[in-house]
Order: C-alpha cells, then sequence, then structure tokens
C-alpha cells in the first residue's frame, strides 16, 4: 500500500480499533481475584441506600396543606344560603350499589388470578435463587 | 426435615450477581471480578504506567465498587459505573505518585525499556502500541484505551472521566493524529497493513 496516502478518520478509527482489540489488553496479575476477594472478606459489608422517594417530603407537605385550603375554602363556600360549588361536585358524583360490586364473578376471578400469579412468582423465584446453583 | 442451607447462588448473569453482591455474596462479586479484572487492570496500567501500582488500584477499584454497590442504581451500564471508580482510583493514585516524588515530569515521559526498543523493531504491534500510549498523557492513553478497546461512546467516556464531551471529543482526534504518527514511525511499512488486515 502506498505508505503516503493519508488515512480517512474512519479508515483510522478501524485500524485502530483492529490494533486495540488485538493488542490492546493488559492481563491482570495471576491471583488477583483472590487477594481482592481476601480484602473484601475484612471489608465492611456493603450498605444499601433506600431508594429514593418518588417525590421528596415537602412536595407532600405543600400538596397536603394545598389540599387543606381548598376544602376549607369550598365548605366555606357552602355555608351560605346558596347552592355551593362543593355541592354541586358532590351532586356530580354518580351513585352505585357496592353490594353488586362484590357480588360480581368477574372481580372475584379477577382477585383469584392475581393471587395465582403472585404465588406462583414468589415459588418460582424461590427454586431460583436457592435450588439453582448452590455449590 | 433436613437441614437448611445457606442462599449462595453462582450467578448466570451480571444482573443477578450485582443484585446478590450487592447483598454481600463474595461468591457473586467473585464472578464479577472474574468478568472484569482484565478490563480494570488495563484501564488502570494505562494511567499509572506500572504493574504493582496498577494492580494496587484494581484491588482498591473493586474493593470500592463492593462497598458501594448499594449506590449502584443502573441508571448506566455496570462496566460504565465500574470503570469511572478505576478511573478516578487510577488518577488519584498517580496524582499520590507525583506529590510524593515532587515531579510533574512523568507525565507522559515513560521511557521505553530496551526490551520494548527489541520488541518493536522485531515489529511488535503490542509493543508499539505501549510504546505508542506511553508517550500520551496519562489521561488521554486511558481515553482512547476507553474508546478503542473497550468501544465506549463519546457519552460514557464523559460519564467516566467527568470531563465535557467537547473536550473528550477534542482530546480524542488529537491522540488519533499523534498515535498514527507514532505506530507509522514505529511499525513503519507494517503500520500500513493494520487497515489491509
Amino acid at each position: 500500500m502506498d505508505a503516503d496516502r493519508r488515512l480517512t478518520d474512519t479508515e483510522a478509527d478501524m485500524a485502530l480499533r483492529d490494533l486495540f482489540r488485538a493488542n490492546g489488553h493488559v492481563e491482570a496479575p495471576a491471583g488477583l481475584d483472590a487477594r481482592i476477594l481476601q480484602r473484601i472478606a475484612v471489608a465492611p459489608k456493603p450498605a444499601l441506600k433506600p431508594e429514593a422517594e418518588l417525590l421528596p417530603k415537602w412536595v407532600w407537605w405543600m400538596l397536603s396543606a394545598g389540599l387543606v385550603c381548598l376544602t376549607v375554602f369550598l365548605l366555606a363556600k357552602s355555608s351560605g344560603s346558596e347552592p355551593s360549588v362543593l355541592s354541586g361536585y358532590l351532586q356530580s358524583i354518580p351513585s352505585f350499589s357496592f353490594a353488586g360490586v362484590f357480588s360480581s364473578p368477574w372481580l372475584w376471578m379477577g382477585c383469584g388470578s392475581l393471587a395465582l400469579l403472585l404465588g406462583l412468582d414468589v415459588a418460582l423465584e424461590r427454586r431460583r435463587v436457592t435450588g439453582a446453583a448452590v455449590r | 426435615m433436613g437441614e437448611e442451607r445457606p442462599i449462595r447462588a453462582t450467578p448466570v448473569n451480571e444482573h443477578e450477581a450485582i443484585a446478590l453482591a450487592a447483598r454481600g455474596d463474595h461468591h457473586a462479586f467473585a464472578w464479577i471480578i472474574g468478568e472484569y479484572k482484565h478490563m480494570v487492570h488495563t484501564a488502570s496500567y494505562r494511567i499509572l504506567r506500572h504493574r504493582e501500582e496498577a494492580e494496587e488500584a484494581t484491588q482498591d477499584t473493586f474493593v470500592k465498587a463492593y462497598q458501594n454497590l448499594g449506590g449502584y442504581q443502573g441508571g448506566s451500564k455496570f462496566s460504565t459505573w465500574l470503570f469511572s471508580i478505576a478511573y478516578r482510583t487510577a488518577i488519584s493514585q498517580l496524582r499520590k505518585r507525583r506529590e510524593a516524588t515532587g515531579s510533574i515530569d512523568d507525565l507522559g515521559a515513560h521511557e521505553p525499556t530496551e526490551r520494548e526498543t527489541l520488541a518493536v523493531e522485531a515489529g511488535d504491534r503490542t509493543a508499539a502500541l505501549t510504546k505508542a500510549l506511553a508517550q500520551l498523557p496519562e489521561e488521554d492513553a486511558a481515553i482512547v484505551s476507553f474508546y478503542y478497546l473497550e468501544e465506549m461512546s463519546v457519552e460514557e467516556i464523559v460519564t467516566v472521566t467527568g470531563l465535557g464531551a467537547s473536550n473528550v471529543k477534542v482530546k480524542l482526534h488529537r491522540c488519533r493524529k499523534r498515535l498514527l504518527e507514532i505506530l507509522q514511525h514505529e511499525l513503519k511499512e507494517e503500520a500500513w497493513t493494520l487497515i489491509a488486515d
């Protein structure tokens, strides 16, 4: 190949990637795993951090305060003789029979399926962790 | 009823190994070490350029990773998270060495050994690459290694090193040019066979 020809950026990247892949690794010394595990054996156990909250506490406080204010405002408005905003909202909620909902076979079949799937998931997970490869 | 056996499973994948190791399972962490020791050692060696120091940095990296596994949220690839620990550990060790020796002259001033020189003369590509990388600043040698060897994206290198994306791109561009110059000089005609292979 003509040594005077300049490589394009892509060709240079390919050439260097191939060179690094074939010759760029430095083997870790023998026994390194054991030495690390020895150090870990005397090191403190990893600290499990709780997952971050979805919303910070101050947001919950603000939302609660806002809800209280809204409730007080609506109650204050409803104390007058005219039909209030609150009573208007309450009237717009459709009424339904709880007895009818709980007597539906669909609800109980849904709950049964959920319990069955959750139980199956727990059983399979336990089997995978304990039984798969205790060596 | 038989005696209850302790829960100690051989992980079947990285995700499971991380979950088990985060609960203190040394067996699972040994699996992680086996998977990543060469990569972490390579990154440490590219920065420190000293076998014993690179091993020490590699050990420190894995101990830190073990102790902080609970903080790994899975937002980035595990390898990226591990490399960021390795990079910071090696850079910190390099700074300590410089402070101890009171010198900044060793920045990229790795003198090739006689064996390396002979190997390069014999057309040994590994030696030529090591020699070429030794002529780059340590941080840059690690960055090109991440890019070409570990095939990390610029975004991943930014995460690992904490440098800006434009800075990483500029460094990669300069290093590529410099590496090619050095390799062409060291390997002479053979350098041109690199792209023909």
